[in-house]
């Protein structure tokens, strides 16, 4: 854009855009812009840009996107209503499994977080180290989402073989965990950075 | 902000009883709007679907937090466009390409194309204007959409956006300049392969009308 001009015609000619200006202002554009051609040009633009705008569409939701919400809506809230009429106990029994499968992933969690911590000094380490970290953590999650879907289907009709399926998961991240020892390598990854 | 009418509080009232019904006729009245403005904040009619349905749910978990004392509509805009902000940050960090623009070619219609006076623009140059939204922060394309969109008041711009009125008014200034800037860039493209300006058109849409909401 040029910027010859003062800055304060700019201001004028915005504001012009959006409603008349007072009489003396818009005196003092009409006069700048009829000795300054760059400036008339500056606003012929700002012009062009606000014709563009002010006729663009309204975008309409397609047609069947009410009744999309609505279905997912319906879904959701009876899924909650499912799981609100356990009894209180097998809630509470739940929580606790689902609690204690998360705190079976909190070592590998603090073991990533101090390796990503130290290696951010050493470009070749951190690579391999943020690589194994981002690929273990989705499979940790992947699992705990199957896990998580398989009791809340287990839930609605059998809802003590659910609390039993989550009260597994921690003995089944801990087993995951194992097998991958040999591919995540934290402790090489330790000595690399001691 | 203007106040929601009592019809919409009696609405709000029931769904927050769970009743569906009373959730779904604020879904039907309010569908437009919220989609209009995802769709202009994340440039993709599929995402901006998606948007919607995320906004009306979340809007649904959080009826309980809703100052009755403010507009709904507003509440309900506000939830949108933070999603959308969320989304366009996400997508923006898994580095996915725009390279999909419409060409420059969409505003370079023939002068002599049928357009009545303040119609609305080819769905062509439609896709072209968003494409260059796109290309703005989202801290500029919001109170672009905001105004231009649902005819937002820069005091109104504000306080959605939790910020002054002269933030808004600065950013809405270098909002309109970039767009200014790349339209010409274009048109100097256009000129350089020796195609019609592609701004004729536009100036013959003569005392353009504002859109309502």
């Amino acid at each position: 854009m040029p910027e010859e001009f003062d800055p304060q015609p700019l201001d004028m000619m915005q504001e012009a855009l959006d409603g008349p200006l007072p009489d003396e202002m818009a005196r003092k554009l009409l006069h700048i812009m009829g000795n300054d051609r760059s400036a008339a040009q500056h606003y012929d633009r700002l012009q062009r840009v606000d014709t563009l705008l002010k006729h663009a569409p309204q975008r309409r939701a397609p047609a069947r996107l009410a009744a999309t919400i609505m279905a997912r809506l319906a879904q959701r809230m009876r899924a909650e209503t499912a799981l609100s009429d356990l009894p209180p106990e097998t809630q509470q029994l739940m929580m606790w499994s689902l609690s204690a499968a998360m705190m079976a992933t909190m070592p590998m969690m603090e073991a990533a977080t101090w390796l990503v911590l130290h290696a951010q000094y050493e470009p070749e380490v951190l690579s391999e180290v943020m690589l194994q970290t981002i690929s273990l953590m989705t499979l940790l999650t992947e699992a705990m989402v199957l896990l998580l879907q398989d009791a809340e289907d287990l839930a609605k009709t059998q809802p003590h073989l659910a609390t039993a399926t989550l009260a597994l998961a921690p003995y089944m991240l801990s087993s995951i965990l194992d097998h991958l020892g040999d591919a995540y390598q934290p402790r090489q990854f330790a000595t690399r950075l001691a | 902000m203007a106040k929601p009418d009592p019809k919409i509080l009696e609405w709000v009232e029931a769904a927050l009883a769970k009743d569906q019904d009373a959730f779904a006729e604020l879904v039907y009245l309010y569908q437009d709007p919220v989609y209009n403005l995802c769709y202009r904040m994340l440039g993709d009619a599929g995402e901006a679907e998606d948007a919607t349905q995320e906004a009306f749910l979340r809007a649904f978990l959080n009826l309980r937090r809703y100052d009755t004392k403010r507009s709904f509509k507003t509440w309900l805009m506000s939830i949108a466009s933070n999603h959308c902000i969320d989304r366009w940050r996400k997508r923006r960090m898994q580095l996915v390409s725009l390279d999909d623009e419409p060409t420059a070619a969409a505003l370079a219609l023939s002068s002599s194309d049928p357009l009545p006076e303040q119609a609305a623009l080819s769905a062509e140059q439609s896709d072209m204007l968003q494409s260059l939204l796109m290309k703005l922060d989202e801290n500029y394309r919001l109170p672009l959409v905001l105004r231009y969109w649902y005819d937002y008041s820069y005091a109104e711009i504000a306080e959605f956006m939790n910020t002054t009125e002269s933030a808004i008014k600065s950013r809405l200034f270098r909002a309109r300049r970039s767009l200014a800037d790349m339209l010409s860039d274009h048109r100097n493209e256009m000129a350089e392969h020796g195609q019609a300006d592609p701004d004729q058109r536009l100036q013959r849409l003569a005392s353009p009308k504002p859109k309502g909401n």
